[in-house]
């Protein structure tokens, strides 16, 4: 750990050094290109190639290649030609957040791709962070900031700090936060990309709508990186839809389908780690949100008694008690459905229900890991 | 993200930096519930309703006795607005698995799993017990396994985590062998 901090420190002070004497124009980044070694940029895209390399082996990378496939697919149909040039990391983390390296490795939570409501909503956030990469705003923001102490922070992030490679990046990213010119740079070029994709680019002003409202509602807004680096405004939500607006949106798609199916098979644990974060008031957006077609399933009627549950105020049992009960008369509710309703009835004092809500619980097809658990609360209801 | 890091400081802080002092293999007393037998030496790290024993660090493995939570309590320290899950006695044991597994989601871990729900005994007191698995926040695996018991209202639970790769095998059979010494005082 020393000794790569002491890389690090070495090589920012080579960059300072190197630095003062690049200042000129930044061009765009051409496909392909790579910087001469030794430019300050070469040193940037060091440091990330050193990231890129623990974060390969990370466990909360997600390896899945279908979905892997689906995301890299969007990015490629958004521009062709850089589509080589860039390296997604799909990584299971609740919230919204995406990052771009200056080296090319884009970083995508899963939080983002759980709200995304479809593919254009999703192609609008690859867009985005793509025009970062191609606009070479990394280089820009590094060259702002290294005379400043930030500079000696950032440095600090690839050597591994305590809370891990990936707060690590998150603090690179928060030091490295783009300026509002290129904000706007990166939304007003990425919707044009994601039109000339063919996706329909009014999705991209839906997309941050939703996360206004969970701003709103959020019991803690600033824990969010993405709020922090990405200012979540009514300004910028309007300037994407007048955009939009002056764009024939004829003919373009949505991709509803085609996302909801490589979603699928991930949402169960995307959601649960959303619900962890125990931020009630944005998880229940979150949940209105993904059922806004008015019929939700099994699965976000668990979710939503879930919520009751876990936050038990007021009238919240009851909540959740119909919640299960409308999930359960779906085919898509889980499980587990009957044993939460099983422990909130018996929180309830509804012993009939409780035993009958366990007892099917048991009875369920998957034979239940916490089968003995389950049969001692059952010798203790009366 | 300040925030989420500022857990993450506290539980460094904690498991980490704090002043570490010499356990024998001896019967030992835990806060005022329950003796443990260890058979080999720990070292220890004490804060307020929870002491932390370690052989190799606790970044590689380490037991967490939290000593007694209370209604209210979070099982992690961090300020106030963090948005900690909190203990309360009338908790059943998969509540007390959710609990546990979401503080360490909360905390910043990821693929946080908590298995294997049992009926377990805590010394003479009937409790329960599970499995964990997670990854830290470099993405390294890590196993675990917790058991635990209400008396009186508090909860008494031990948390043994440590690297999938060498580290949570590596005293596995002393932890199991531990938990077998538990006397309730």
């Amino acid at each position: 750990m020393k000794c790569a901090r002491a890389t690090s420190l070495l090589t920012a002070a080579a960059l300072l050094a190197s630095g003062c004497a690049q200042t000129g124009d930044i061009q765009k980044i051409e496909p392909g290109e790579r910087p001469s070694i030794e430019s300050d940029e070469a040193g940037l895209w060091m440091q990330m190639d050193r990231f890129e390399e623990d974060l390969k082996t990370s466990g909360k990378v997600i390896a899945d290649p279908d979905l892997n496939a689906y995301v890299r697919d969007i990015l490629c149909r958004l521009k062709a030609d850089y589509c080589v040039d860039i390296r997604i990391y799909i990584v299971r983390t609740a919230d919204f957040n995406a990052s771009m390296a200056p080296n090319g490795v884009m970083i995508v939570w899963t939080g983002i791709i759980l709200r995304a409501r479809n593919e254009a909503q999703l192609a609008s956030v690859l867009g985005h962070e793509l025009v970062h990469y191609i606009g070479r705003h990394a280089l820009k923001r590094w060259r702002e900031i290294r005379n400043t102490t930030d500079a000696a922070v950032f440095f600090t992030f690839a050597t591994g700090g305590i809370a891990g490679i990936l707060a690590g990046f998150a603090a690179y990213d928060s030091i490295m936060s783009f300026s509002r010119d290129m904000e706007r740079e990166a939304d007003s070029r990425g919707l044009a990309m994601m039109h000339a994709a063919g996706y329909d680019s009014r999705e991209a002003a839906k997309i941050w709508q939703q996360l206004i409202k969970e701003k709103e509602e959020s019991d803690e807004p600033k824990r969010s990186a993405f709020f922090s680096t990405h200012p979540a405004t009514e300004e910028r939500s309007k300037t994407l839809a007048e955009l939009a607006a002056a764009t024939d949106n004829a003919g373009t798609s949505l991709g509803r389908e085609r996302h909801a199916a490589m979603t699928a098979p991930f949402r169960h644990d995307w959601l649960l780690d959303e619900l962890r974060q125990r931020d009630y008031a944005r998880f229940e957006v979150l949940l209105d949100q993904l059922s806004e077609t008015g019929q939700e399933d099994g699965e976000l009627l668990f979710f939503r008694g879930e919520l009751h549950r876990l936050r038990g105020e007021g009238e919240d049992d009851a909540k959740a008690i119909a919640a299960y009960t409308a999930a359960l008369e779906s085919d898509s509710a889980p499980p587990e459905t009957y044993r939460s309703l099983g422990l909130v009835q018996w929180s309830a004092g509804n012993t009939a229900a409780t035993r009958a809500a366990f007892e099917s619980y048991l009875a369920s097809e998957r034979d239940p890991e916490d089968r003995a658990m389950i049969e001692h609360y059952l010798q203790q209801i009366p | 993200m300040i925030r989420f890091i500022a857990v993450l400081a506290v539980l460094t802080v904690l498991a980490g930096c704090a002043a570490y002092s010499l356990v024998d293999a001896k019967r030992q007393t835990i806060g005022d519930a329950y003796t443990v037998q260890p058979s080999i030496q720990w070292s220890k790290a004490d804060a307020d309703k929870v002491e932390i024993w370690t052989v190799d660090g606790p970044d590689l493995e380490m037991i967490r006795f939290f000593r007694g939570l209370s209604d209210g309590d979070r099982l992690f320290s961090a300020k106030d607005d963090v948005k900690l899950p909190t203990y309360n006695p009338d908790m059943k044991a998969s509540e007390i698995m959710e609990f546990v597994v979401d503080s360490i989601a909360r905390a910043g871990a990821g693929n946080v799993d908590g298995t294997a729900l049992r009926p377990a005994q805590f010394g003479t007191v009937p409790g329960f017990r599970f499995d964990l698995s997670f990854t830290s926040g470099d993405g390294l695996w890590f196993d675990g396994l917790a058991i635990g018991a209400t008396i009186d209202d508090k909860l008494h639970l031990i948390l043994y985590t440590g690297a999938r790769q060498h580290y949570f095998p590596k005293y596995r059979d002393e932890v199991e062998r531990m938990i077998g010494t538990i006397e309730t005082t």
